[in-house]
């Protein structure tokens, strides 16, 4: 590619990924408190409406709220597409946290008419995402593995959010749309593996080289977890057509044996060639830097096969342990830890870029580890990972004492998130003749 | 990643290799060192991505400048003060 002098400054706003960034610590906050409040009551089945209050705290308020900011920041930055209508994004962000919280009120508190409000706020908020960005990525004329990768995501977060609206309208009390199981569990697979793992994945490719200087991936290998994700996406939701199409049978089990083994390729991809390649990447790193963001990433990856452990277990036992361990360290651990790491960066790598960057050459310009101390990275780190292992050992053995110190980890992880992230976004530089940067 | 330096004021090329270091620090080093280019000089640099997020940068400042994409995913970037 050879560009000459022509502007690509399409960054957007500083002020449009932060905001979403800054959802995340109170999203962590909010599973914390259900933990506290529900104890072990919030951990006996994957299905009960507190555990999906807990769950969508994590996939709606954490994952997802952290995953449209980085789209909004990367689809002008990484695919050179500018996203139209940028400004909406604040939309979007009232709608998403106010449909979270409606949603997670009306699982935990069984109230009708907030799950019905949450579904009018998050549907258009997702309309309202989903547009420009997709309008952003067909229009790119750069189509590498991330890319597509980001494509794919955008893809299949439409297709989960299409299943979890439509079941929305059953758990409100409507007419469910088939057996409530099946759809529950495609939903989960095509949010999990599609979403989260398609956009994890891409942004791997992006992120890892170049904050860390880790190995590049080969093409073949990148190519073939995209193609195993993109299978084992799409094979569980044809499970679904065809049972819905042929009609409502008693034994919906054989039907979720067969999208749970359509949904492999996927879990292979995702939670054991990903998670190989990517520590073998790392492991090769050109400058072996000490980089307390680097631990996430190292928790998360190692994680990602015992999260395919459990979906397959969860295949095989009925037991509903293997699918609350499974969501819990998929959530929390896999995802949660890499998002929660790439936080603790890319804040800081925006911050000092908006505001430090212009200053170069000009006056002393802070470097990104004055902006976060690595000591209060791995005070996360270690927070974050108490919680983890108590929130495991909660459901293992049905302890509500557990679930209730796990409760209390996450929410020392959430103050702690939110401290890093409030001290990096309110650092400001100071005049040009000081030198120092001034927080607040 | 020391700056080599060539040629007479006024068409002076200086040269970085930036290809071991992370973000944000192959960006913070052109930006110091195209503070420092006068009429004229150039700046040549490898960086080991390609720099999307520099060229608004160099635009703000009044600078010229032409990117390649490496086949191994570097970039080679030629910077300009106009004289």
């Amino acid at each position: 590619m050879q560009i000459r002098g022509l502007s690509l400054d399409q960054a957007p706003p500083l002020a449009i990924p932060l905001s979403f960034f800054g959802l995340a610590p109170c999203a962590v906050g909010g599973a914390a408190g259900v933990l506290l409040f529900y104890g072990a009551q919030s951990l006996v089945t994957p299905w009960s409406p507190v555990t999906l209050c807990l769950t969508h705290l994590g996939t709606l308020g954490l994952l997802t709220s952290v995953m449209f900011g980085a789209l909004y920041q990367m689809t002008p930055v990484v695919a050179g597409s500018r996203i139209p209508g940028v400004r909406l994004a604040h939309a979007v962000h009232v709608g998403l946290a106010l449909g979270v919280l409606f949603l997670c009120w009306g699982f935990a508190r069984g109230s009708v008419a907030a799950i019905y409000v949450a579904a009018g706020l998050l549907a258009p908020a997702f309309l309202l995402f989903l547009i420009p960005v997709g309008v952003a990525l067909a229009r790119t004329a750069t189509r590498d593995e991330t890319v597509l990768g980001m494509t794919g995501a955008v893809t299949a977060l439409f297709l989960a959010a299409t299943l979890g609206l439509w079941m929305a309208h059953g758990f409100a009390g409507l007419h469910f749309p088939g057996p409530r199981p099946l759809w529950l569990r495609v939903h989960m697979t095509v949010a999990l593996l599609g979403w989260v793992g398609g956009l994890i994945t891409a942004i791997s490719w992006q992120v890892l080289p170049m904050f860390y200087l880790a190995r590049t991936v080969q093409l073949g290998t990148k190519r073939a977890i995209q193609a195993l994700t993109g299978i084992g996406v799409v094979g569980p939701l044809g499970v679904l057509l065809s049972y819905s199409v042929e009609g409502a049978r008693e034994d919906w089990r054989s039907a979720f044996l067969y999208a749970g083994l359509a949904a492999l390729p996927a879990a292979l991809g995702v939670w054991g060639i990903h998670p190989l390649v990517s520590l073998r990447s790392l492991a090769g790193r050109r400058r072996r830097r000490r980089d307390a963001t680097l631990l996430f990433w190292y928790a998360g990856l190692s994680v990602a096969p015992g999260v395919a452990l459990c979906a397959a277990a969860a295949v095989v036992w009925e037991d509903p342990r293997w699918e609350l361990l499974l969501g819990w360290l998929a959530i929390w651990g896999w995802a949660g830890m890499i998002i929660h790491g790439m936080l603790s960066r890319i804040v800081p790598f925006l911050v000092w870029f908006h505001r430090f960057a212009p200053r170069v050459g000009s006056g002393p310009v802070p470097s990104m580890r004055a902006l976060l101390p690595d000591r209060w990275v791995r005070q996360g780190f270690v927070a974050h990972s108490v919680s983890l292992g108590l929130g495991a050992l909660a459901i293992v053995t049905r302890d509500d004492t557990s679930a209730r110190l796990a409760g209390l980890a996450l929410g020392v992880t959430a103050t702690l998130l939110a401290r890093s992230l409030l001290r990096v976004v309110r650092t400001q530089p100071a005049p040009l003749d000081s030198g120092e940067p001034a927080p607040g | 990643m020391v700056p080599r330096i060539a040629g007479e004021p006024g068409r002076r090329r200086v040269e970085l290799d930036l290809r071991d270091l992370e973000a944000p620090e192959p960006l913070r080093r052109i930006l110091e060192a195209v503070a420092a280019l006068g009429p004229g000089d150039s700046l040549v640099a490898r960086t080991p991505r390609y720099p999307r997020m520099l060229f608004g940068q160099l635009e703000k400042r009044g600078l010229e400048w032409e990117a390649r994409e490496e086949s191994d995913g570097s970039a080679t970037l030629s910077i300009r003060r106009p004289g």
